[in-house]
């Protein structure tokens, strides 16, 4: 079934672009490209994070990985079976490979179905379980992610926001799948509760073989989940890498400022973050040649009109033409 | 539920004005004081009095009786309309509001079509078109309502549709139809049952007018409409014969829309608890 | 002489049970030029905190039941609503944590602002006009006279708070409180807003109560620190000996419980607090935190500990710490 390579999760080239909506119908069609061309390799057990601001296209691009969006370009192959274009009973099939953990554990629970309903859903639509079968699993997954049989019964607003992730958890779980997509899955999350989700994530990954996306716009989160990252800045991937190498010796200048800007946790080492000028630009209109020129320090002439290519040095990828 | 509904006062006055109209109407043969259709022009025209407690008409019908059997057309009409209605209109509402596209596309433009007519207009038409009967006019009010249902519904399936579960079930493997069935039509159950109450004081309200226009229950079957077509003509001689129907049709009007607000408030599980 | 002095105080809220106290017996001061971190989770009592010291708590939903809140000399509670409006906004200012839903879509910024000085008896004449710019210079908006004009839907996330932030500042205030000034924003933007906010302390004398629940940003920019814990400060210190030396085992569970960039060791676990945040509506006469405590002794449920000092200028709430 998996792909002779090892690889569980190939995106080639991916885009995926919004029509903006005109006002007038003599305009010409514009069009906000979120996503515009990325790559990724992700191997089997493997955590990729995902950074970017707000408008970076992370939220689409995990969409468009799920096949909740179709990409208007590119090629999405998991587990060696291109589901780019997959729809009806082809898509479904390939849902119980990759499932998806939501932000907002609050939206992302139907309120009328109780949590063994909820986690059973996925069974009842994809598995050949009998309704006692699936109902036993169900149960059974609620108790490993940390929820009791009683608790089982009971509908979403009579838990809390972690124990709501928990079965927001235990449904992605349910099919068995191979890949975990989880979007901010702790940023709703009270901060002492964050840990006992992220330990959760780290314990299943270990016991299940899991792969995940992780993504988050708090560096420190993905530093302590992932084993490579991929920074994206205005539907590209600006740098990727193992997490140690970019977050130690990041060659982007902006991933350097991403880290000079995130507050560092020991008063003692006071420093002004380094501040970095300017907002993200307007994306249906987005800069000529490297779209962070206006914000870069070290943009040049060059940069203005060219965009860079992406270049690999020992599996480190940087798309900037004065990288360091 | 009812624990809730009873909590609230404006629930209390609906319901129990909606209750009062349908007892009246189920139990009319055992009620009402006179066979609502005996003529006795020995007693036209008679104000109200300890004999006939609401007065009688030109032909010497009892108008108490005639008011109690006139609840029958009235309800019958509203609830049946309402429940067609309901039924057509919200599946395609469901459909358009969740498939969106062409299925909207599709669905969504004879509804358009038949609301840009105005009710009466159209009511007038549909009934001249099949015949007076009762069953022609809860089919002719039916059909008005099932636009404005497909409306309502769609704009909240359009809503829901756009909330994470409903992503959610889709990652989760689910079939469109059992995501609406499990997931958008109960979450739309709240507005839709509020939008029904609603409705069915619209309903009545239709029926009363096209029975007082003469296309709707024909005479000598009471309906309160009907009945106030006949009293208009004396309506300052003897004007019992037009105040009570139209108290009747006010009552029923004012529970239903009474119902209608207090079930919004219940039934929203956002203002839930905020009114305790 | 100390610019803020509140003492011991509570404020409670209906509820289906009767009225809770959101707050109980919070006590702090504030100083000018200082700033003052709260830092909190949701049902800490944070923001009503902030909400209390405002005068901003709904007659129809609660009221400061209780204590004091000394400004420049005055006690501020029970004072009349048109004194208070007359401090609010020109001495006393707040910034709030989403931008977007404190402006009024419907007015310009420049309206927006200029509006402070209208309800303050100022009039909308050219010299206000002026007053405006001079505030979006201030806090170094690009292009103030085009940023006057638009309105908020217009501008991104990072420029709104710099609107509401020169709004806060139109008559130079005393004191500055910001709730979560930056959740709403990107880290890049974060950085910018909490230096600009850094910045005018020092240049205004202003004193700040920055209320979040990131430890980097109160590490980075705070003096000293307050932390509450179901409606009660637990414990309060200087920034610095706070984080490297905390003394209340919910200060010590929440630092340890965050990860932090850089720091991971390959197969660490954080450490997890156990458990859920409490509702006001649970009534319990000891320790709030008792019941996700590591330390709990009988004591802990049956009468709530107060905050004595356990090193100089630090308090912590807690008989464990006592009996250490």
């Amino acid at each position: 079934m998996s792909a002779p390579d090892g690889l569980l999760l190939e995106v080639n080239d991916l885009a995926m672009r919004y029509a903006v909506r005109r006002r007038s119908p003599f305009e010409a069609r514009r069009y906000v490209h979120a996503v515009n061309g990325i790559d990724i390799r992700l191997r089997h057990g493997e955590t990729l994070g995902i950074v970017g601001e707000s408008g970076c296209g992370k939220t689409t691009l995990a969409r468009c990985i799920l096949r909740l969006l179709e990409p208007t370009r590119g090629r999405i192959v998991l587990n060696g079976r291109d589901i780019t274009h997959a729809k009806g009973g082809e898509l479904r099939a390939a849902r119980r490979d990759m499932q998806f953990v939501f932000q907002d554990p609050y939206a992302s629970l139907d309120p009328r179905l109780r949590a063994v309903d909820l986690v059973r859903e996925p069974l009842d639509a994809l598995s050949t379980l009998s309704r006692a079968e699936a109902n036993e699993r169900a149960i059974g997954l609620l108790e490993k992610v940390g929820l009791t049989r009683a608790q089982a019964q009971r509908y979403p607003h009579q838990f809390s926001g972690g124990q709501r992730q928990r079965i927001g958890i235990a449904r992605a779980l349910a099919l068995n799948p191979k890949l975990v997509l989880a979007d901010e899955p702790v940023s709703a999350l009270d901060v002492s509760i964050r840990a006992q989700i992220l330990n959760l994530m780290a314990a299943l990954r270990e016991e299940l073989g899991l792969s995940y996306i992780v993504i988050s716009h708090d560096l420190a989160i993905i530093d302590h989940v992932c084993d490579r990252v991929a920074i994206i800045y205005l539907g590209r991937i600006v740098e990727q890498g193992e997490v140690a190498d970019v977050f130690n010796r990041p060659r982007h200048p902006y991933t350097q400022a991403l880290l000079a800007a995130v507050p560092h946790h020991d008063p003692r080492q006071r420093r002004r973050a380094a501040e970095i000028v300017g907002d993200l630009p307007n994306p249906t209109a987005p800069p000529p040649g490297c779209t962070f020129h206006p914000r870069c320090p070290k943009a040049t002439d060059l940069c203005k009109r060219v965009a860079p290519q992406t270049t690999t040095t020992d599996g480190h990828d940087v798309a900037c033409h004065h990288p360091d | 539920m009812l624990a809730l509904i009873l909590k609230k006062p404006k629930a209390v006055a609906g319901l129990s004005l909606v209750g009062l109209m349908l007892l009246l109407a189920l139990l009319a043969p055992w009620i009402a004081p006179y066979d609502p259709l005996a003529l006795d022009p020995a007693v036209s025209n008679q104000a109200p009095s300890g004999q006939f407690w609401l007065g009688t008409d030109f032909f010497g019908r009892d108008v108490l009786s005639r008011m109690i059997w006139g609840a029958r057309p009235s309800l019958l009409i509203g609830f049946a309309s309402v429940a067609v209605g309901c039924l057509i209109g919200s599946a395609i509402g469901l459909a358009a509001g969740y498939f969106r596209g062409w299925v909207d596309a599709v669905l969504m433009r004879p509804v358009d079509v038949l609301l840009s007519f105005p009710i009466v207009v159209l009511a007038l038409a549909l009934v001249a078109a099949l015949g007076p009967s009762l069953f022609n006019l809860i089919i002719t009010i039916s059909l008005l309502f099932v636009p404005r249902f497909a409306r309502v519904v769609r704009a909240e399936a359009m809503a829901l549709r756009e909330l994470d579960y409903i992503d959610a079930a889709r990652v989760a493997g689910q079939r469109p139809v059992a995501i609406i069935t499990r997931h958008v039509l109960p979450n739309a159950m709240a507005q839709i049952i509020v939008t029904c109450t609603v409705f069915m004081a619209n309903a009545i309200l239709v029926e009363a007018g096209l029975s007082f226009l003469g296309v709707g229950v024909t005479p000598p079957e009471p309906s309160w409409g009907n009945m106030l077509a006949e009293g208009r003509n004396n309506i300052l001689g003897a004007p019992w014969l037009t105040t009570f129907p139209g108290v009747m049709l006010t009552l029923t009007l004012i529970g239903f829309n009474l119902l209608g607000d207090a079930l919004r408030d219940i039934l929203d599980p956002r203002l839930r608890g905020l009114h305790s | 002489m100390t610019l803020l002095s509140v003492n011991n105080l509570a404020t409670e809220f209906n509820t289906q049970a009767g009225p809770r106290r959101a707050i109980d017996g919070v006590s702090f001061s504030v100083e000018r030029g200082e700033v003052l971190g709260i830092v909190g989770e949701s049902g800490s009592g944070k923001s009503v905190t902030a909400l209390s010291i405002m005068g901003l708590i709904d007659p129809q939903v609660g009221r400061i039941s209780g204590g004091s809140i000394t400004f420049d000399g005055r006690d501020l509670v029970g004072l009349k609503l048109a004194e208070l409006q007359a401090l609010r906004g020109k001495r006393i200012s707040m910034v709030f944590q989403e931008p977007l839903s404190a402006l009024n879509p419907c007015f310009t910024i420049g309206d927006q602002i200029g509006e402070v000085f209208v309800a303050h008896g100022d009039g909308a004449g050219a010299a206000t006009r002026a007053r405006v710019l001079e505030l979006l210079k201030l806090v170094h908006i690009p292009d103030p006279e085009g940023i006057l004009r638009r309105y908020p839907h217009e501008i991104s996330g990072g420029m709104r708070q710099r609107a509401m932030i020169a709004m806060a500042l139109a008559y130079t205030p005393d004191l500055l409180i910001a709730d979560e000034p930056t959740t709403a924003l990107d880290v890049t933007i974060q950085a910018q807003v909490l230096n600009l906010i850094d910045r005018l302390r020092q240049e205004l004398k202003l004193a700040v109560i920055l209320i979040t629940h990131d430890i980097g940003i109160v590490a980075q920019y705070t003096d000293r620190v307050a932390v509450m814990y179901g409606g009660r400060i637990v414990e309060t210190g200087p920034a610095e000996t706070l984080l490297s030396a905390p003394r209340h085992p919910y200060t010590i569970g929440l630092l340890a419980s965050v990860p932090r960039l850089g720091a991971r060791r390959p197969g660490e676990r954080l450490q997890e607090i156990p458990g859920t945040v409490p509702s006001i509506t649970e009534i319990l006469p000891g320790c709030r935190f008792a019941s996700r405590c590591a330390h709990r002794m009988s004591r802990c449920d049956e009468q709530a500990p107060a905050l004595v000092e356990r090193a100089p200028g630090q308090a912590a709430a807690c008989w464990w710490t006592e009996a250490a």
